[in-house]
């Protein structure tokens, strides 16, 4: 029976360093978010159905940096370009929470790993 | 199976880790040990990767037996849980399928199943790289069983079509030692290799928006499509963002799925003592407590690292491990593994979907804890 790996060189740590420093090569995308007349921001409904809430009342589609994070409705949004340059994304109706995962590993004393 | 005490590479230390090995000493003693290694015959191998494929059919017998059964009150799972595992059970969303069979060689040679880490499995990396590359230098002309590192690449780019993108997010716990944190580096290098685009972000940095765009976000708020995380599904379940999973409108593919509870969690080997009672790869387990006089080990359904593990010998507590897991227990039959040097080792049994692919041996005490050793092996 054949042991040993088809490649006899394992190089990991240019992976690693890469890996560590948390760089990639993607597309920075942009949020895709519906707003009316005034720059507020509409539930995307309203810009899918022109009849939804009587219109969107002269707003529209507008695009923000992935960078920047997406207002919940109701709010005004700012730095927003009429036309996307990138990849896009639907941005979530409310903003966005962080920090609902992770807590199990501090029990135990902050720095614990998660593996076994 | 033979151990071998041998001398250290004189630079050992910068050595391991210029291969990401940087946990390689805890507590002032070598975590990393290659001032011994083990040497396994052609038999024995053969002898544990064809106990550990069969392992792997049980398991899936026994996974199939707890969904049909509705057993999964027995493994602790929360209500909420059971429809999502039901369906990641059937429908088979991209998995890894990885995992590591702790086993041991009883004095008859035959592997015994102690238990089977496959939602977080780590020492991946000595055992994929690190002991690899030791061979390499020190007994060049040997051989070792170890295709971990390619088996991996492979299971990537196998279930690379079914993922949402090319785009998958590493996630795990900001550990001191650094041994998650390289771990998933290392992952994300095997997600490279196969042409993937990984993206690494802590547990901590995951982020939730509701709505129908809503779901799980990096931290640059992109959508995240499929997580490979190091974190166990029985911690995510009962944290603040657990119930999200279930009503995730963008469906993130999480990997491993959550049907993984099932696998990973102890109350499985009685299970499948009951499915294969006297099975030569299983101790025997139960739910209720052995007789008394009857030797036994108590172990945590849901504990980690040999934590709060307790031996009953003789009637008297042979050994018992701290930790912070309470709850409900199972009971596992006293297997009295042959010692070397002083030394119990204890050999991890590398899976991908299925396939035997490497092992890697610890060694320590009666009870294996994150405080044993590595040592690496040979085959001879």
């Amino acid at each position: 029976m054949g042991r040993k790996p088809e490649r006899e060189s394992l190089v990991i740590l240019a992976g690693l360093a890469a890996a560590m420093s948390g760089c990639s090569s993607r597309d920075d995308g942009q949020w895709r978010v519906c707003t009316d007349a005034w720059g507020r921001r509409l539930p995307d409904i309203a810009c899918e159905q022109s009849n939804y809430y009587g219109g969107h009342g002269g707003g529209g589609w507008v695009f923000i940096s992935h960078s920047s994070s997406a207002p919940p409705v109701g709010q005004i949004v700012t730095g927003a370009a009429r036309s996307a340059t990138g990849t896009v994304f639907s941005a979530p109706a409310s903003g966005i929470t962080r920090g609902g995962f992770g807590g199990s590993a501090e029990e135990g004393g902050a720095g614990h790993g998660a593996g076994e | 199976m033979r151990r071998q005490v041998i001398t250290p590479r004189r630079d050992w230390q910068a050595k391991v880790e210029a291969l990401g090995l940087l946990w390689h000493s805890a507590e002032g003693l070598p975590y990393w040990s290659e001032d011994a290694c083990y040497t396994l015959s052609e038999a024995e191998i053969d002898r544990i990767a064809a106990a550990s494929e069969e392992l792997h059919q049980m398991f899936l017998a026994a996974g199939e037996h707890v969904v049909t059964h509705n057993l999964f009150a027995r493994f602790g799972i929360p209500e909420w849980c059971v429809p999502l595992i039901r369906d990641a059970w059937e429908n088979e969303p991209p998995a890894l399928n990885y995992g590591r069979f702790d086993l041991a060689l009883d004095r008859d040679g035959v592997p015994r199943l102690f238990e089977y880490n496959c939602d977080t499995p780590t020492s991946l990396v000595e055992a994929a790289v690190v002991q690899w590359h030791w061979k390499e230098e020190v007994f060049p002309r040997s051989d070792q069983f170890n295709r971990i590192h390619e088996a991996l690449i492979e299971r990537w780019q196998a279930i690379a079509p079914d993922l949402q993108s090319g785009t998958v997010h590493f996630a795990h716990v900001p550990d001191a030692a650094g041994e998650d944190t390289l771990t998933t580096a290392y992952m994300m290098d095997l997600a490279r290799e196969a042409g993937l685009d990984p993206v690494r972000l802590t547990m901590r940095e995951i982020g939730w928006g509701e709505g129908p765009n809503g779901g799980f976000f990096d931290t640059a708020d992109r959508p995240i499509g499929t997580l490979c995380k190091l974190y166990p599904w029985e911690w995510l379940v009962a944290e603040p963002f657990g119930r999200h999973i279930a009503a995730d409108p963008r469906g993130t593919q999480w990997i491993e799925p959550i049907w993984k509870m099932l696998w990973s969690n102890k109350a499985i080997l009685p299970v499948l003592w009951q499915l294969y009672p006297d099975h030569p790869n299983l101790l025997g387990a139960n739910f209720d407590p052995p007789p008394p006089g009857l030797d036994h080990v108590v172990k945590p359904m849901l504990g980690r690292e040999g934590g709060n593990v307790k031996i009953v010998r003789g009637g008297q507590v042979l050994a018992e491990s701290d930790g912070r897991y309470t709850g409900p227990v199972i009971y596992q039959q006293f297997l009295d593994v042959p010692e070397f040097d002083g030394h119990f080792p204890v050999i991890g049994s590398w899976m991908v979907d299925g396939t035997s692919v490497g092992v890697g041996v610890r060694e320590g005490g009666r009870i294996t804890t994150n405080r044993d050793r590595f040592v690496p092996h040979v085959i001879g």
